[in-house]
């Protein structure tokens, strides 16, 4: 062999060297990542309900309006409220319910959120215990994701791990771990978890941070091993020369 | 014991009688057994269902891996069914009557015996309907050494049949000059270089003026019946060349065995098969051309390194008829190194690329027959196969790395596995049937041969000749790695995967597909890797036994004295 053709031998496998150690370091990558076979976003709810039947009179809201905690929701016409009204069984005011001026029932909102569903319009007659309205809490969201994990997957789920939510316009937010149900179908970890965060705010990147939006939730796994630590070396190291 | 002579007196002449005689020869009997017809149905059922689940639509994986996958598998199974076609149209014996009555009638017998030459077949004065004829042998020679020269122009002197033998010497040799003198061969050195042996061959053509004309490398020696089993085609008009297989003498190294096997389909079922499509092409040597049909093509094709298929294309588009018969008449080499090896695939490779790039044989413009254009696509594409290895050889690196699999495997590795099987293990019982014996050397070498192949396409694209990065002179020490670069970096990549493959796997804590292949692929490149390390350390040593004598002699005489103890 000549010297050139030593050389060129000697590049090549350098340079295989190179892109094995890449390539490796990308495995390594996605190995510390699990992708979440169905992810949304969902948010804690609570249904409106009148305790006496009547006629709605009156409906103050609509859905998507903002509601605040006391603020008047139905109006009732109820004949058994003025008869528990003569009677004195009734109270006038609950933190759910009041009593006007008419002796009509006034339905409030029991908590900050939004209107999300209303089942019953003015005009409707509504029997006791029925529900009226859903409200979606304000600063509830949270991501419900489902995992297919291997048994060494599932053992490398930390108990606060971080999780990148990939939003439908590619945008990420990072939120965290703070629920986990298991269950194990044919030999694998079928884990749903239950991630929170800050950054989950209602309405942000053009609305598409709301409950219902189908997301990919990116979980991250405990990954230390020789190949993180060699790379991480190498990391520091090429930092501290290009400061 | 009877000499040629006596056998020719007292052997009946067999056109002369009525008898019955077998249509077929020994030669080509296992190509009419039913159990390989059998073998070859089973085998084609075999592909078709691989077909079928590779392209069903419900298997397919992640589209690079798939598309790799796909592209090489066509190719293979496109040319396996072609093959297998050819090697079932291989039962046929193109020696009809007219063959046998030429032969019968070869030699003058009268004239035999008036000359006193019963006892020197090489003097006999052939004749083919009842007209003399003359037959120039060539010997293209280019640097060989001496003794090799020597047995081959010694046994073509000897052939029985009257002939002129010319030694062809492109390697400018005087002792090969003084070698053909005394052979009683004669001598032809011409000027100029160009067109390498076509241009040799074409130089002799304007020097020696017979009818018909054999073409021997230097390395082949012919059998004595050489010309008396070949001329006699020649009675028919049409035929242009009569070619014979090339026979290996040499099958003691890995790349030798795997070399000559791979061959020996091709010289017992491919060519003859041809023979039926009248697409049988000329190997450039054991051949015999008759000279006006070489005339009306303007000689031998001198533009490209591959001037046997060329000039066979050319013949067969001029209408000509080629025969080719499988039986043995010269024995020689084949490449025992990686670097003769390397060099004769490539050069090879790059003549069937070349068709396929600049001589499409489909083209309405080419006057060839549907046959004809069929066998010229296999030849031109034939070659592809050997690239199909590089593809294959991507798909579980891929898979290692990046998680991309080329089939969304629902069904089990078992299943998969008979669809596997279906196509290569039926492959290989064919070639086992066929050929009575299996030789891993030659899947060895097919397995790694891919960076040849590529060289030959891209070079045949670009049109550029392959320059090498070697020193020395011929016959001096050359390490085979410096052929072989491209082995050895994939073997490398390869084994870092399956080292990979196999930490990933631990850490998954279940056993993967990519990385069982990705091993035995290693181990494929590792077994070539291991031969060319074996023959680099074997010539080294030849090389300094050789030196030794020349340079340290005398030192150690001297030193010798006085150490007496020694």
């Amino acid at each position: 062999m000549t010297w050139t053709s030593r050389i060129r031998l000697l590049a090549g496998m350098v340079l295989v060297l190179a892109l094995a150690a890449f390539a490796t370091y990308h495995l390594n990558q996605t190995r510390g990542v699990a992708v979440s076979d169905s992810a949304q976003i969902l948010a804690k709810t609570y249904g409106v309900g009148t305790p006496y039947a009547g006629l709605v009179v009156d409906q103050l809201v609509d859905i998507g309006d903002d509601v605040t905690t006391g603020d008047p929701l139905f109006v009732i016409d109820s004949a058994t409220l003025q008869y528990d009204v003569k009677n004195g069984f009734a109270r006038t005011s609950t933190e759910a319910t009041q009593i006007d001026a008419d002796g009509r029932l006034v339905v409030l909102a029991t908590g900050d959120g939004v209107v999300t569903e209303i089942a019953s319009e003015r005009g409707t007659f509504v029997q006791s215990a029925t529900q009226l309205a859903t409200v979606q809490r304000a600063d509830t969201l949270y991501v419900q994701a489902e995992y297919t994990l291997t048994p060494k997957e599932y053992a490398r789920v930390a108990d606060d791990a971080t999780v990148t939510v990939v939003l439908p316009n590619q945008s990420a937010i990072t939120v965290h771990v703070s629920e986990v149900k298991v269950e194990t179908v044919a030999g694998a970890a079928q884990a749903v978890l239950i991630l929170s965060g800050d950054s989950l705010e209602d309405g942000a990147q053009n609305g598409l941070v709301s409950a219902g939006t189908p997301v990919t939730a990116e979980l991250q796994l405990e990954n230390d091993g020789l190949v993180t630590r060699t790379a991480d070396a190498v990391k520091t190291y090429v930092g501290g020369l290009f400061g | 014991m009877a000499t040629t002579f006596d056998k020719l007196l007292m052997e009946p002449r067999r056109t002369e009688q009525i008898s019955i005689k077998p249509t077929r020869t020994a030669e080509n009997e296992s190509a009419q057994s039913p159990s390989l017809m059998l073998l070859v149905l089973l085998a084609c059922a075999g592909v078709i269902i691989y077909a079928v689940f590779l392209l069903n639509p419900a298997n397919r994986g992640d589209w690079l891996p798939y598309t790799l996958v796909l592209v090489a598998e066509s190719v293979l199974v496109a040319h396996a069914l072609l093959a297998m076609w050819t090697v079932l149209s291989s039962g046929h014996d193109p020696r009809g009557f007219a063959f046998h009555h030429a032969q019968d009638r070869l030699y003058d017998l009268a004239e035999i015996i008036r000359d006193g030459t019963e006892k020197d077949p090489p003097a006999w004065r052939m004749y083919l309907q009842e007209w003399p004829i003359s037959v120039d042998v060539f010997i293209t020679t280019y640097g060989e050494d001496l003794d090799t020269i020597r047995r081959t122009t010694a046994a073509a002197v000897a052939m029985q049949g009257r002939h002129d033998t010319w030694v062809l010497d492109d390697g400018r040799s005087d002792e090969v000059r003084d070698l053909a003198a005394e052979l009683g061969a004669r001598y032809i050195r011409r000027l100029s270089s160009n067109g390498a042996k076509a241009g040799n061959i074409n130089h002799a053509l304007s020097i020696a003026k017979g009818d018909f004309f054999v073409i021997f490398d230097a390395d082949f020696v012919p059998l004595p019946q050489f010309l008396h089993e070949t001329v006699p085609f020649f009675a028919t008009d049409d035929v242009a060349f009569v070619q014979t297989p090339q026979v290996y003498g040499n099958l003691d190294t890995v790349i030798s065995k795997g070399a000559g096997y791979m061959q020996s389909v091709f010289y017992k079922f491919i060519q003859p098969g041809r023979n039926r499509f009248n697409a049988a092409f000329s190997v450039g040597t054991n051949v015999i051309y008759r000279r006006t049909a070489a005339d009306s093509v303007g000689g031998i094709y001198s533009d490209s390194k591959s001037e046997d298929v060329w000039t066979s294309l050319m013949l067969h588009e001029k209408g000509w008829r080629t025969v080719y018969i499988p039986t043995e008449l010269a024995v020689g080499d084949t490449p025992e190194t990686v670097e003769a090896y390397t060099k004769q695939q490539l050069r090879w490779a790059t003549g069937g690329f070349e068709i396929m790039l600049t001589h499409n044989p489909l083209s309405p413009k080419r006057n060839l027959t549907m046959d004809q254009r069929l066998q010229y696509l296999v030849t031109s594409t034939h070659y592809l196969t050997g690239i199909a290895p590089l593809l294959l050889i991507l798909v579980p690196p891929l898979q290692i790395y990046f998680n991309l699999t080329p089939m969304n495997l629902t069904i089990t590795p078992i299943t998969w596995l008979l669809y596997y099987a279906g196509f290569y293990v039926m492959q290989i019982l064919v070639a086992f049937y066929t050929l009575g014996s299996f030789r891993w050397q030659v899947l060895l070498l097919a397995a790694v041969s891919f960076p040849i192949y590529t060289r030959a396409l891209i070079n045949a694209i670009f049109k550029k000749d392959q320059k090498w990065h070697v020193t020395g002179q011929k016959g001096a020490y050359r390490s085979p790695f410096a052929f072989m670069v491209p082995q050895v970096l994939f073997f490398q990549l390869l084994l870092i995967t399956t080292v990979v493959g196999v930490w990933k796997d631990l850490s998954n804590g279940y056993p993967s597909l990519a990385v069982a292949w990705n091993a035995t692929n290693t181990l494929i490149l590792g077994g070539f890797v291991v031969t060319a390390w074996r023959e680099g350390h074997r010539a080294r040593a030849t090389a300094k036994a050789q030196r030794v004598p020349r340079r340290d002699h005398a030192p150690v005489l001297a030193t010798a004295l006085p150490g007496g103890a020694a």
